[in-house]
Order: C-alpha cells, then structure tokens, then sequence
C-alpha cells in the first residue's frame, strides 16, 4: 500500500505557492542567535495568512556550514543549531494541520568532505566498494571538458587529498566531494535517504545540482543519459511506494536541456525556469517584451503531469549563467553598479534593491511572476521587500534574518546581537525599523497585504496553475499581453513594461463576443469586438482580466440540460423534437468551432442544420452531414459521426479524451456523453466493412457507398499473417484538416470533415497511381467511402490506405539530421574555399553538385535528397496516363502542353501575391524580429522594380519574349501541395503522402495541371525551410554560434538542392514534362519558387512573424 | 390491503450488516406511535416506488440492530420488493442548546449507516423535535424517495409551504445568499427532510479532514457539495414546515451556528461560487401551495429598538466590518420613524457580503462577528414585517424573489471585496 502525502490532489504541485526558507534565518526561538524550527513553528501562522502553501526548506542536515548547510555530513539527522529531528516532525504536522506542504532539499550530487562516507572512502583501497563512494583519479586532466561552477573559488574540478593519494571529483567547491552513481551502493544510500525523510511525510523533494550527478570522459559532465537513469530509479521508487510526492529538479540549464528531466512524465515533476528569471529583469530595464517571449519561445511542451518552478529570486545570486555574453553584460551594467553586487556568473541582491525599492516595478514583476505557467517560489522576506547586505561575504547578504519587527534583532531573536549568525539589515532604508512584517501587517496598503491578496486571488484560479499560454503581438513592445486558458477559464493578462503610461491595441477577435472583467476589483470592462482591443496601462500597470462569456451565452448555457434519451441505442430521439433542437441550435455550434478540421475559423457561425443522416446498423452510431451556415450568409457541409456512450465508458471519455465530447446525455440509467463517433471502435470497424464489402448504406436523402480498391483484399490478408494486434482501431493523434483512424499496423482510414461534390484529388491520384501506375512509393490506396445524392456530384467522406512503417516524415527527419550538423560543426569555421562558393546568390545553377568538402560533412542529408529527387521525378511520370488508360483516365491524367495563358495566369497569380505581399510587409515592418529588419528593407527598397519587372513579364515583357523562345514543357496533375512534410522517411527511401493539395482551395483548382516545376519549386523551400529553422533553433540557445553558422546553413541548403534538382532532373531525362532546355527549366523554375517564397511571406507575416527572414531571404536570393 | 401493512418483524440475525436500495431514516426521537406510523408509510411508498428496490427503514433506538430485519414482503407477487428495519442510536448532543450541530451529527449518522449499506439512495425524513417523521402525504413521500433511486437525481431537497413570518433566517440570509452564490434556486437549503443519492453520501459522511467546523458546514448545506461535483438536484413541494421552536437559543447564537457554517462553506468554495453568474431554477415536483395566514400579527418595536441600540452601540464593531458609506447609511435608517423605516435590500446584501469577508479576514472574533449581526437582521425583519404587513402575506413569495435578485445583482461587490479586500473602501 502506498503511503498517501498530506495533500488529496496528486497534482497539488501546479496550483501551489512556494516559500523558501532557511531555518536559520527565519525565526529564533531558544534565543541563540540562530533560527530553529521552534521559530519557524511559531511563525506558521503568518505563513498561513499569506497564503503559501508549501514550504521549501533550505537543507538543515548535520553540516560543516561552509556552504550554508549544501555540504551535508549527515543526511538524517538535524543540524543541533536548528533543533531536534523531534522538533523538525513536530513543524511538519504542524505543517500539515495547516494545509501546507513541505519540501525539502536532497542534496546528493555531493556531500561535505566530513561525511562519514567521504572519511571512509579516502582511507579505503583503491577499487573496494568503500572507496568508490566518491570519483577519484590519478591525475587532475579527467573530464578536461566540464566547466567549473564557481569561478570566484576553485581552479579545477579535481583536489589532490594526500590521505587517498589521489584527486577527487568536484563540481561546487573542493570540500564537497561528489558522490559517485557508478557504485550501486551509493544509489541504495541515497534511496534510502528519500525514504527516511518521505515516511516521515514530506511531501516533496528539491534535487540539487541534477546535471552533475554523472560523469563521463569527452562530455561536458552535464545532463549525461546515465544521469536520467538515476532519476528514473528514484522517480520509480517513489511512485511505487507513495502519492502525492514531488521531485523539483534544479537544473541550471536552458528549457530544451531540462525538457528531458521531465522525461515522459516519469523523472522529475517539476523543475526550475532558470533563463526566464534574469530575462524578466533584463524585460523590465530595456522596457521591451521580446527578452520573455523569447525564452519562453524556447520552451518545449512539458508532461501534462509536470510544471515549471518559476521565481524571481532565490538564496543564490541572480545567475547570469543562461544568458548570452552581451546579455550578461548588460544586466551586470543594469543591476550591480557596485562589484560587490556580483559573485560567479551572477548578481548577489534581493529584490526590492535590485528594482530600486520600487514598489509599481516590484508589483509588476509578481504579477509576471504569478500569472506564467508554472509554480510561483516566493523567498522569505521579499514579500515585504527586505534589503540585503552586499558587504557579507558569499551569498550571504540575501541571506540575512527576517525582519518581524522594528524590536531588537529585528523580532528574529532576543540573543544578544553580536551572537546572530548574521547581521540584520540596518540601515535607513532598508534596515529593520523601516521594513518589518509587524508594520506591514498594520499597514492595509503594504507590499505584503498586497502580496497576500495576489496569492489569495492567483489560488481562486486553476487556470494560472495550469492553463496554456499564448502571447499576442501588439506593435507597442513595451507591452507584454498573453492568453492563459484551462478548460472553461480564459485569462488575459498585460503588464505594461515601461516607466510611462502605455497604449495597446490587442488582437482579440478570437474572443468576440466575451467580456473582459478585471480580476482584482471585479471591473466589467467593455465588450470584445473584432477590432483591434484598446487598452492604456499606467506605468508599470498590469491588467488581469477575466474573459467572460455574455450574458446572453451565459443565459442560454445554464438553461441547457442534458440530452434526454433512452438508452445509450436511442441514437433516434436525438434527431426528435427538442434534443434536435438543441443539437441544431446550441450543441453543433459549439463544438464545430473547437474542431482542429473546422476550416473556417474566421467566419461566425449563424445556424447550423443536420443535412442527411444514417443510422448504421450495428454500431449504435449516426453519421450526420451538417450544414454549416455563416454570418456572411455562404455555408458549408461537415462530416459529423455522433454516438452515445453511459457509465463507465463515458467516464473513461471524459478522462481520456474530452475533447471528444459534445455534451452529456441522461437517461434513467444515469449519466452519459454524446461524443464523436471516431473515438468508437465499432464505428470504426463498421467503416471499414462498409469499404472492404462494397457495401451501401442508406441515408435520409442519399446514401453511403463504399468502393474497395483491386488491392484491399491483398492488405487485408497481409493483416492477418503479420499482426498479432488484430484491426483494432485507434484514433489517430495528427489531426489536421481531416480525422484518422488507424487499424492495427496496417491501415489508415482519413475521414475527410468538409466533403466536397466533386473527385476528391487524394483519393483519385491514390487510386490511380495504385491500380494504374502502380507507383510503389505512396501508401497503397485501399478504398473509399462516398456519399452520393440526386442531383449532385459524388462526395468523397472517407480514404483508405495502406500503413506505412516509417521514421517520421521528412521535414521532423531533415531537422534531426540538421541538428547533428550544427551540432557537430557548431564551433568550426567553413573553409573559406566554400564559403566563397557560397557568397553567389540565387538559383542553383545548372548541373550544380555539392562539393567534396559538402559530402563529407552532410553525406546523409545529401543522399536522402537524391534519393527524393528520384522519387519524385518517378512520380511525376507516374502521373501522365499511359495511351491504354480509359478515356475518363485520359482525361484527368493526360499531360497538355503548357501554353502562353497558364504562363500569363502563373504570372499574374505571382504579381497579385507579391503586391499583397509587400502591402502587409510594410505595415509590419515596426513588428519584425530584430534580424529580418535588414533584408526586409531591403526588400522594400526594391518593390516598385520588382513589381514592374512581374508585371512587364505579364505583358509580354522580356521574360515572356525568353518563354516565347523556349518549350515550356507540359502541365499535368501533380502533388500540389509539396514539401518535407508530406514525405516519410522509410528505411533510407521515401514515400509521398497526401494528394489533396492546400485544402483552402476548391476542388477544381487542386485537381488543376500545372507544370512538375511547381512540386520541385516546393521542396527546394521546404530545404531552405529546414536549414533556417533548424539554426533558429539551434541559436536559440546558443546565440553565440549563430554568425558563424550561417555559412554552414547556406551550405547544406544549396548541397542538399543541388542533389535534389540533380537526382531529379537526372530521372526526368527525356521526359516532355518538363521544358525543353536549361534556360526554360530555369526561368520557369524561379517563377514557381517566386511564387511560393511570396505565400509563404503573407503567412509568415500573418501567423510567424518569428519566421519572417526565412521567406525573406527566398526572395532576395531569387530577385 | 390493511393485511399486508402488517409489519413482520423476524428475529435479529447476526453477522455483517447487509446492502440496500434505499436506506429511508427517522432521524428524530420519537415514540413508538409516531414510528408505527412511519412505518405504514414507508411501506406503502415503498409499493408505488417505479422500481422495485430493497428498502431498509432505520429508526432511532436504543442499541443499533447487527443487520437489518425483515419487516415485511411488501409485495407478496413481487420478490424484487422489500422492506427491512435496522435500529440506529441517534448521535448524543444536545439539539436544545445547539440544534444545528445536532442536526449535522444527525445526518453524519444516517449517512454513515448509508454508506454501510451501499445504499444508492438515502431518504432522511425530518431532523429535529417537530419535524415530519414520514407524516407527510404519501404522494409527497414517493416523491421523496424515489427520485435518487432512478439514477435521475442526486439531491432531492424539500420546498416547504410558504409562511409569511416565519423562517426568516433563510428568507433574508440563507435563501437569497446560496442562491446568489451558487446559482442554485433551492429554496430551502437548510432542510430537515431530504434524499441523497450514492454520489453525494461519500463526500457528505466523510470525516476527512480534522476541521470538525468545516464538516458540520459540509452537512448543514448538502446542495453546495452538489454544485461542487456537478450533481443534479431537484426539489418537491412537501407540505408546511413543522414549527421548531428553539427556545433558550440566543438569536445571535442561532445565526452563529446558521451563517457561520455557510461563511466557512464560502471560504472553501471560493472557487467555485466566483465563477457563477446569474441563477437558475432547479426543477420542482409537486404542487406549489399558497402561503399559510399568519395567525398573528408582528409587532416590529422591540426589533426596531434592538436596531437602533446597534447603531448606538456597535458602530466601532461595525466599522471593523463595513465601510463608511454603509455606516452613514445605518446611521440615517436609525432616526428614520417606524413607519418610514425600511432597509433596502441592497444595503442589506452588501452587509451580509461584507460580514462574509470580516468572517473570512477575522477581523474580529466570531461571536463579537455575529453579535454585531444580530440587531442588523433585526432591522432587517422589522423592515420585512412592515412591508409584508401593509402588502398583505400573500406578498411575502414575491418579496423573497426581489431580495434574492437583489443580492444576485449585488454579487459583483462580495467579488471585488473578496478579491481585493482594501480598508480604504468606500
């Protein structure tokens, strides 16, 4: 049985409040000049009126105190200056009574050089069991490549000890030698440790110094694997014998490099924020936003069981560790004037110092610190904004008493003061008689009651805790604006960074319609329209506002019941009378919005009409299509599947997937759920039998058909000699435009969500490249499901294919490999040789290859390309119908000549998106990321000329003279919808996926012939994509490397094209797709890559601005 | 008919004591006469009940029975049906010096005994000396006990028979203050009579937790653990609501031990009355009776005194609670005459808000806290009754509705004081 924590709620650690503490310095109570956990008893009280709950205890083991109690000589015993282990069990059922929870430290990186296991190890043979407590060496050049931490204080990771004869490891300072994770019996000590304390009922664990647990020989020593393995074990061993238990992970690190100490959700449950704390700070002296939305740009996705620990200061310095040189330098200008002020990397003051005593700057940055997703950590004595003594030594001018009273000692003890272990504050500003808790709780306007009531409304919302976080992008920078949302609760939160009152325009037409109600006074605020939202912030102010649905909604909602039906079979009492109603009128409106495969997100929904519906047999299941009316008047159809589910299904929906969920049903049987139907293995299989039986089903007004394909009943046989699973269905997770249900490990049916009238391109050019063409490289085409009515076109609903075993899709597989490359050629310069190379801008040129020098480094990325450009070229010839097709083949699959309109109309559709493109460039030029300003002006600067130059080749210009001379080749039916991301990686080959073409667009114009150039033009961006994308990211934490980097970028781009377009052109070889000579190939080339470089600027723009420079510097190398 | 009332008792067998459907409970002292009574109806009730179930009857006795005793098949063509007795000891405190709280323990005990018996449905009828004990209609009495068995409802509570003058507490307070809160019309939310189904019996009869305050709240005011969890609830019209007189009590004791629970209950759901707007009508069975005539008319002076007193006397206490504006306003309704004198509803919503929040902050201690109370709800009363008076009882229903839209309306200001609690309020 597990023993339960003093909390209910495992999550407990997302809505909590931590206070850090060290006993020392918090309250004395046997008056010896030092705090005990007698004191601390005595001040829980406040602690529970503030409103924190948890309390984190800095260690307060047995110890030498050379560095503050982190060198630990006895793991179970208390430190005999603090109390007794008695009095540390009395504080934490006294804890407990009061609803808080307590964490404390497991500093066991390393131990005090007065550990009974360090005194025994030096003793110890070399190699006995004993002496491999700790890591030991012969010489001091091991592990040459891990930094040293404190480079105020040590020289070197390694000591000489003249008793072992022989240096040890350490990675803080030399009388903290490091525990050895190498020797299993060190892993038992420190289970054992764990247990000891959480028996006692602790209720959480910080980790110190996680990184350095392991080391290795050409590592840096830092986040090793062997390192996660120790984590795993003792996350394992608290998860088997205890709930409710935390682990904090500290980990000094940039966010991509803790990601992984959350594991998937089996290491740590939370763990620090370090490099947003000093980029809060560096946000409010340069009054611009961007220092935070970057860092948390940086931020990977973590487990839904975990949480970032976030704070403002802590009993260390502010460390300067995760920021870039020049970003160090300038919070070293901005924040420590005086260098006594600075210790290691970092700044050595507390709060209210650091901002200058400010109150609005101290109050905006909790409001920041409060309302970001994860943890708040509140250090004692900053809730009253107390001072520090930067003429201590070490750290230990944040670490004075707490100051409770303007009384002798500050309250904290009634020793004489000589014997306090530190000095209390004293001087006129910051010294105890001016800030003291006593005076502040008499006082209704002192920071700390408005700390209190900050925490007691941050607790009355979930959502701060856990919600999700969204940055708007208002053009002022000096305003931070972001969406917290969870559930039900939809939070807006702006800060204005500034020392001046702000305007801000907000894009908050998502909300429309909702009402914004400031959180701390209950202030409605005006109504949210689709214009821009108008907010003007006080210096320094900060707005939390709580979007509320209108009262209208408000109205309609709590007069909604449930669906009344029978039973969960009754699937037809939900197309009666009153449940139709609320379906038609309440429930689908809703739910549609929220969908992922809702392509109309833009438009407002007016009514909303079950066109034609089924019921089909067996399932319990009804397939409705549902008309879709908007506000402009126009509408659409969607493919809605519902099904009903009581009891524990239901239960197990809404734990597993609510989204699924459209609204609870109730019958006399008790509650239940009307959920998407995809989610229902029946259904699923009731699918796929209506596809392998060509089976019909009638509908209302028309009818379900589907048509199996020549191979279905070969991938059907296949299932059932090599998987043991079984065609158990499982919704797939990538929902895009459509919803996928994937059967055992063979086969994948798309449900298409808005079924149009009309040949679906997907399932066409599957089918015929399957049982025509035969085109081995695309997952084979199983069948179809389509709806058919009087009066109108076939409407395809559904496709089936063929699984295909895969190593992900090109784009995630050619970021991957880009990582490695920049990895591994991070700190070196390209040759200059090929660096000269690669100063000519532009196009590829023909018959270019990559370089001898490119192979060597990229051979990989280079020969995967080559090997795409042959499968697409293989695929585009499969594309052209052969002469003993069928007419209707012939038709759709023969390849015309390319003619002067289609060029007309190429150039046309280029000069309008590039007019469109540089009208938005412009207006946007204020909100562009500093490095993308450049190349963006410049681009502007040659507008007028290069709008002149598209159009004069619309009408007949020079460029159209050069076609006139040239074989433009033919059009025929290709991809569409090109690049990295529609291929997989499978073995060292590739499969091309998804023929539907940009689902934004009609049927016509994707089942449209255009000229192959189109897909090449598309995956030679998609290359240019992954190159910059990769190094954004790569940069993004280690700015330092990204100049150098650069080339390194460029290089892959033009080697990996360069065999791309090789390959391809090499497969192509006499083909009359294509034009006839180079220059055509050329000309014809660039303006298709013209044109997708422009798309993608106008998207960018509207959705990334992040990304901008990448669409940019397409441009500019193809003008 | 009259054969098969007979009740059958069977000798008391051993062992542990078994299931039911629905676990139906006296939880009241009373004679033998009175339960016999009891029992006849509950049998009969338990023969219209939609589905046929397994009844057990627990009646306050002496020692508690092992397991529960046949009484009865009450349906000899129906092997589905019965109807088993077990004997329970009602909890020992004292309900004329704290009513309530034995009424909480009350509840504990039958809840308990639910729980035991895996009940999915527990029907207590009547807390406290006067209380129904089952003497209600027989059709109201099926409408008590069967709603939690069909799966439909997890709280049935009761709507008594409108009285002008009488259950002022819940008229002024409780009513209009849960309602505004939770969003919840349920009009009695302090009940002597009521069924539970299995989702509400576990969070109601559990003792987690060691704050014995907080757990008495818990069980004096079920719907709110019903909002809590998103349970439906529903109300039948069972008649009038027997007299319980508390002589001895102190009023401001009884509002202690009444609006002090649902303070502590607003502290823990915080959360979750924050984010109501508005209310709705929770569905009602049965048929709504007029109000009863009153057989006396109120005299309002000795109130009317005992608020003037406040304001003479308490206005330093009160200025712990209330802002300025409302002290001024206090102030002006003390000179007003008997006839002008009227409290406005929205001043008298904003009071109680703001006693909730000092309940919250301690600004002072509890029984000063409701001490101070006392002669404002006196004013209160006092206004009611001579506006009831001159409009006639018949008024009072439409009375109570504007009062409880009024605190709606008034709830943003117990948000923005909740939230933000500043002295330096207007």
């Amino acid at each position: 049985m597990k023993q339960a924590g003093s909390a209910a709620d495992p999550l407990w650690f997302k809505d909590a409040i931590i206070y850090e503490l060290h006993v020392k310095a918090f309250a004395d109570a046997n008056n010896d000049g030092i705090g005990d956990f007698q004191g601390l008893l005595g001040k829980l009280d406040y602690l529970q009126e503030l409103g924190i709950t948890c309390i984190w205890l800095l260690p307060f083991f047995s110890s030498p105190l050379r560095d503050d109690g982190y060198d630990i000589a006895d793991y179970l015993t208390v430190h005999p200056s603090y109390g007794t282990l008695e009095d540390f069990q009395t504080f934490l059922h006294a804890a407990h009574d009061r609803g808080l929870q307590v964490m404390i430290e497991l500093v066991v990186n390393h131990t005090s050089d007065q550990h009974a296991w360090f005194q025994r190890a030096r003793l110890a043979p070399p190699g006995s069991p004993e002496r491999d407590y700790y890591v030991w060496s012969d010489t001091d050049k091991k592990y040459q490549d891990a930094r040293i931490i404190f480079t105020d204080t040590e020289k070197s990771n390694w000591t000489w000890d003249p008793v072992a004869n022989a240096y040890y490891w350490h990675r803080f300072f030399s009388h903290q030698p490091d525990l050895n994770y190498d020797n299993p019996l060190v892993m038992q000590e420190v289970l054992n440790i764990m247990r000891f304390w959480l028996d006692m009922g602790v209720d959480a664990l910080r980790i110190d110094a996680i990184p350095y647990l392991v080391e290795r020989d050409g590592t840096n020593c830092e986040n090793l694997p062997e390192t996660h393995a120790v984590m795993k074990r003792i996350r394992a061993e608290i998860d088997a014998h205890y709930e409710g238990r935390v682990i904090l992970a500290e980990a000094n690190q940039w966010p991509a490099d803790v990601r992984p100490y959350f594991g998937d959700g089996d290491e740590c449950h939370m763990a620090f924020h370090f490099p947003l704390m000093p980029r809060m700070y560096m946000a409010l002296r340069q009054e611009d936003r961007l220092p935070i939305t970057e860092i948390m740009g940086q931020t990977p996705a973590i487990p839904e069981n975990c949480q970032w620990g976030l704070f403002l200061r802590n009993h260390d310095e502010l460390t300067l560790e995760m920021v870039s040189e020049e970003e160090r330098d300038y919070m070293y200008l901005a924040y420590s004037a005086d260098p006594r002020m600075r210790i290691n990397i970092g700044i050595r003051r507390r709060l209210a110092p650091l901002l200058d005593n400010n109150r609005r700057r101290i109050e905006l940055l909790n409001s920041i610190l409060f309302s970001f997703p994860g943890t708040p950590i509140l250090y004692y004595g900053d809730e009253i904004g107390m001072g520090d003594n930067i003429y201590l030594g070490d750290r230990n001018g944040v670490r004075t008493p707490m100051q409770w009273t303007a009384d002798r000692n500050a309250g904290f003890s009634r020793a004489v003061p000589a014997k306090l272990y530190s000095p209390v504050v004293m001087d006129p500003i910051w010294g105890y008689e001016a800030i003291n808790v006593e005076a502040q709780q008499g006082d209704s306007s002192s920071l700390l009651n408005w700390m209190r009531n900050l925490i007691a409304l941050r607790k009355l919302f979930r959502v701060f805790g856990r919600g999700s976080l969204k940055f708007l992008h208002p053009s002022n920078r000096k305003v931070l604006a972001y969406i917290r949302e969870d559930g039900g609760e939809t939070v807006l939160c702006v800060a204005n960074l500034s020392r001046f009152a702000q305007p801000a325009q907000l894009d908050l037409s998502e909300y429309d319609g909702m009402i914004p109600v400031e959180m701390l006074g209950y202030v409605e605020f005006p109504r949210i329209g689709k214009l821009p939202y108008a907010v003007t912030l006080a210096p320094y102010g900060f707005l939390w506002l709580e979007l509320h649905p209108s009262q209208d909604t408000v109205e309609v909602q709590s007069n909604e019941a449930a669906l009344m039906v029978a039973d969960g079979s009754d699937w037809r009492s939900l197309l009666e009378g009153a449940n139709l109603r609320k379906l038609e009128q309440f429930i689908l409106p809703a739910y549609i919005p929220r969908q992922r495969w809702f392509g109309n997100k833009s438009s407002t929904i007016a009514a909303t009409r079950i066109w034609d519906w089924t019921a089909l047999e067996g399932s319990g299941t009804i397939i409705c299509l549902v008309e879709v009316e908007y506000d402009t008047g126009k509408f659409d159809r969607y493919l809605v599947p519902l099904t009903l589910a009581f009891g524990s299904s239901a239960q197990t929906l809404r734990d597993d997937a609510a989204s699924s969920i459209l609204w609870s049903a109730l019958s006399p049987a008790g509650e239940g759920v009307l959920y998407d139907a995809t989610y229902d293995a029946a259904f699923c299989q009731r699918l796929l039998r209506l596809i392998s039986g060509s089976a019909e089903a009638a509908m209302q007004h028309g009818k379900l058909r589907g048509s199996p394909s020549s191979i279905l009943s070969g991938l059907l046989v296949a299932q059932k000699k090599d998987d043991q699973q079984g065609l158990v269905p499982r919704h797939g997770s990538a929902e895009q435009s459509n919803t996928s249900v994937i059967f055992g490990n063979r086969l994948i049916l798309k449900l298409f969500r808005h079924p149009e009238s009309g040949l679906n391109p997907d399932c066409e050019i599957g089918r015929f490249l399957t049982e025509e063409s035969r085109f081995p490289n695309i997952p084979p085409f199983g069948g179809s499901i389509e709806y058919l009515r009087e009066g109108e076109e076939p409407a395809t609903l559904a496709m089936l294919q063929g699984l295909v075993e895969n190593q992900g899709d090109g784009w995630k597989w050619m970021l991957e490999e880009l990582e490695r490359y920049y990895e591994t050629y991070g700190k070196e310069m390209l040759p200059a040789e090929e660096a000269a190379t690669l100063a000519y801008r532009g196009p590829i040129p023909d018959g270019a290859r990559a370089s001898a020098f490119a192979c060597d480094h990229a051979g990989v990325a280079l020969q995967a390309a080559a090997m795409l450009g042959r499968r697409t070229a293989e695929m585009h010839r499969a594309l052209v119908a052969p002469d003993s097709a069928t007419p209707d083949l012939q038709q759709s699959f023969s390849a015309e000549p390319l003619s002067h309109e289609d060029l007309l109309g190429l150039q046309l559709a280029i000069n309008d998106q590039a007019t469109q493109a540089y009208a938005l460039l412009r207006k946007s030029m204020s909100l562009l990321p500093e490095d993308a300003v450049e190349v963006g002006a410049f681009l502007l600067s040659r507008r007028t000329r290069t709008l002149e130059d598209l159009e004069q080749a619309k009408s007949g210009g020079s460029s159209q003279a050069q076609f006139e001379t040239e074989i433009y080749g033919a059009k025929t039916r290709i991809h569409g919808d090109y690049h990295l991301g529609q291929v997989l990686r499978v073995k060292t080959d590739f499969v091309i996926l998804d023929f539907e073409g940009e689902p934004a667009r009609s049927l016509e114009a994707r089942r449209a012939k255009h000229s192959p150039l189109k897909d090449v033009a598309g995956m030679l961006r998609s290359f240019n994509y992954a190159a910059w994308a990769a190094l954004m990211r790569y940069s993004s934490r280690r700015p330092d490397d990204e100049a150098h980097l650069e080339p390194w970028a460029r290089l892959w781009d033009y080697s990996v094209s360069a065999e791309f377009l090789h390959s391809y052109r090499e497969t192509m070889a006499g083909s009359r797709l294509l034009p006839a000579n180079a220059s055509g190939f050329r000309a014809l080339l660039n303006l298709y890559l013209l044109q997708k470089a422009f798309y993608e600027l106008l998207y960018e723009l509207n959705s990334r601005p992040d990304w901008v420079k990448i669409p940019l510097m397409g441009i500019q190398s193809l003008l | 008919m009259a054969e098969t009332e007979v009740l059958q008792e069977q000798a008391p067998e051993t062992g542990p004591i078994g299931r039911a459907d629905l676990l139906v409970a006296v939880a009241a002292p009373a004679d033998s006469e009175v339960l016999a009574v009891a029992r006849e109806r509950v049998a009969e009730a338990s023969r219209l009940l939609a589905s046929p179930c397994n009844v057990v009857f627990a009646l306050p006795g002496e020692t508690r029975s092992s397991v529960p005793r046949i009484l009865d098949p009450i349906d000899a063509g129906d092997s589905m049906r019965s109807l088993q007795y077990v004997n329970y000891v009602l909890p020992g405190s004292d309900p004329a010096a704290m009513p309530w709280l034995a009424e909480s323990e009350l509840y504990r005990a039958v809840f308990s005994l639910a729980g035991e018996l895996y009940a999915r449905a527990c029907t207590v009828l009547g807390t406290g000396p006067g209380s129904n004990r089952g003497s209600m209609p027989i059709e109201k009495l099926v409408m008590l006990l069967g709603p939690g068995l069909e799966g439909n409802f997890d709280l049935v509570m009761p709507i008594y028979t409108p009285q002008a003058y009488e259950d002022l507490v819940n008229k002024s307070i409780l009513y209009p203050l849960t309602r505004a809160l939770y969003g919840n019309r349920v009009r009695h939310p302090l009940a002597n009579e009521l069924q539970v189904s299995s989702r509400l019996i576990a969070p109601l009869s559990s003792s987690a937790g060691k704050d014995l305050g907080r757990q008495q709240a818990r069980l004096l005011w079920p719907a709110t653990t019903a909002v809590a969890r998103n349970l439906r609830m529903c109300q039948v019209h069972i008649g009038p609501r027997p007299v319980q007189a508390h002589e001895g009590i102190e009023l401001s004791d009884a509002l202690a031990q009444l609006v002090g629970p649902l303070f502590v209950d607003m502290e823990d759901n915080a959360t979750l009355w924050q984010r109501v707007r508005g209310s709705h009508d929770v569905p009602a069975f049965g048929t709504a009776e007029p109000p009863l005539k009153p057989t006396e008319e109120v005299d309002v002076r000795p109130m009317l005194e005992a608020f003037q007193l406040g304001v003479r006397n308490l206005r330093e206490i009160w200025s712990l609670v209330l802002p300025p504006i409302t002290l001024l306003e206090l102030r002006k309704l003390s000179h007003a005459s008997a006839e002008e004198f009227r409290l406005p509803d929205a001043l008298w919503a904003r009071i109680i808000y703001d006693f909730a929040l000092a309940s919250r902050l301690r600004n002072i201690r509890r029984a000063h806290l409701f001490g101070a109370l006392t002669p404002l709800y006196l004013g209160w009363a006092a206004s009611y009754a001579m506006e009831i008076n001159r409009a006639g009882f018949t008024a009072s229903e439409e009375r109570l509705e504007t009062l409880a839209r009024t605190y709606e309306a008034e709830k943003p200001y117990l948000l923005s004081r909740w939230r933000w609690p500043d002295r330096f309020h207007p």
